[in-house]
């Protein structure tokens, strides 16, 4: 057994280097999926049994601050763990993210040991 | 913008991004030149504060596939060029906005999205911040215009 996980970014080669460094990280994964925004993030979240979310910021359609407001009004999406990766490393926008329910906020660029202790974090409970 | 903070903090932010995300160590600082005129793929990005401006990298075709492939964990020859400009939108979008965090931390960082660049030497050489890096040998050139 191991985690399903999203990945919400609208650039294909950052999913896919996430996914690497998800892979390298040591965390248990069942399997990935990938969104390239928002709304596509909510359609594999209607569809599958993920238990993590790594989303992006801006994004075309719907971007991560938009997704995480839905999901924290959804009656079976609100307790979904997700973590924000984002370029913008601002105290205000991380506190921003942090109060709309993200359990954690990672700045790119990040190292794999810092996104994997965020998703350790993460998974645990509490903000990171 | 002060110029000397300027310089420093394109200087950190540079190579914190090429260092974590593209595993690759600088050869030394920056220089101030355009050490190769063939900058083949270009991505820009225009950003509101401190001041409004438009940030710019660009490389030489080969460059920027080496440059794609460590990004991705793949050989260089297995990228080509419209993936090399895909990672280059995402590594001027990282430079930048770990530049602009420098620059203002308490503020969120407004970036547009990363679109191609078309920066000729007459244009690199009035922007108002150039740097030309050397990782491993591969020059990156970046500018503020």
């Amino acid at each position: 057994m191991g985690y399903n996980v999203l990945i919400v970014d609208d650039s294909p080669s950052m999913r896919k280097l996430i996914r690497r460094v998800v892979s390298l990280s040591g965390l248990e994964v069942h399997g990935f999926t990938e969104a390239e925004d928002g709304m596509d993030a909510l359609e594999k979240l209607r569809a599958g049994n993920i238990q993590l979310v790594l989303t992006d910021i801006n994004m075309p359609r719907m971007n991560g601050e938009e997704l995480l407001r839905f999901l924290r009004i959804h009656p079976r999406l609100r307790r979904l763990p997700v973590l924000v990766i984002s370029s913008d490393a601002s105290e205000e926008r991380v506190s921003r993210m942090i109060a709309l329910g993200a359990k954690g906020y990672v700045t790119k660029p990040f190292t794999p040991e810092a996104l994997g202790q965020s998703i350790e974090g993460c998974l645990a409970g509490g903000a990171v | 913008m002060n110029r000397v903070d300027l310089k420093d903090a394109v200087e950190t932010a540079t190579a914190q991004v090429m260092e974590s995300m593209f595993y690759l160590s600088s050869d030394g600082p920056s220089v101030f030149e355009i050490a190769e005129t063939d900058l083949a793929i270009q991505r820009e990005l225009d950003f509101k504060q401190p001041e409004p401006g438009t940030f710019g990298i660009g490389a030489t075709s080969a460059n920027a596939r080496t440059f794609a492939a460590n990004f991705l964990g793949d050989e260089p020859d297995q990228v080509d060029e419209s993936t090399a400009g895909e990672i280059f939108g995402e590594m001027a979008n990282m430079i930048c906005g770990s530049l602009l965090a420098r620059l203002q931390p308490s503020n969120p960082v407004e970036l547009s999205s990363p679109r191609k660049g078309s920066a000729d030497t007459a244009m690199l050489a009035s922007a108002r911040m150039l740097r030309c890096f050397s990782f491993e040998g591969k020059s990156l050139t970046v500018w503020i215009r």
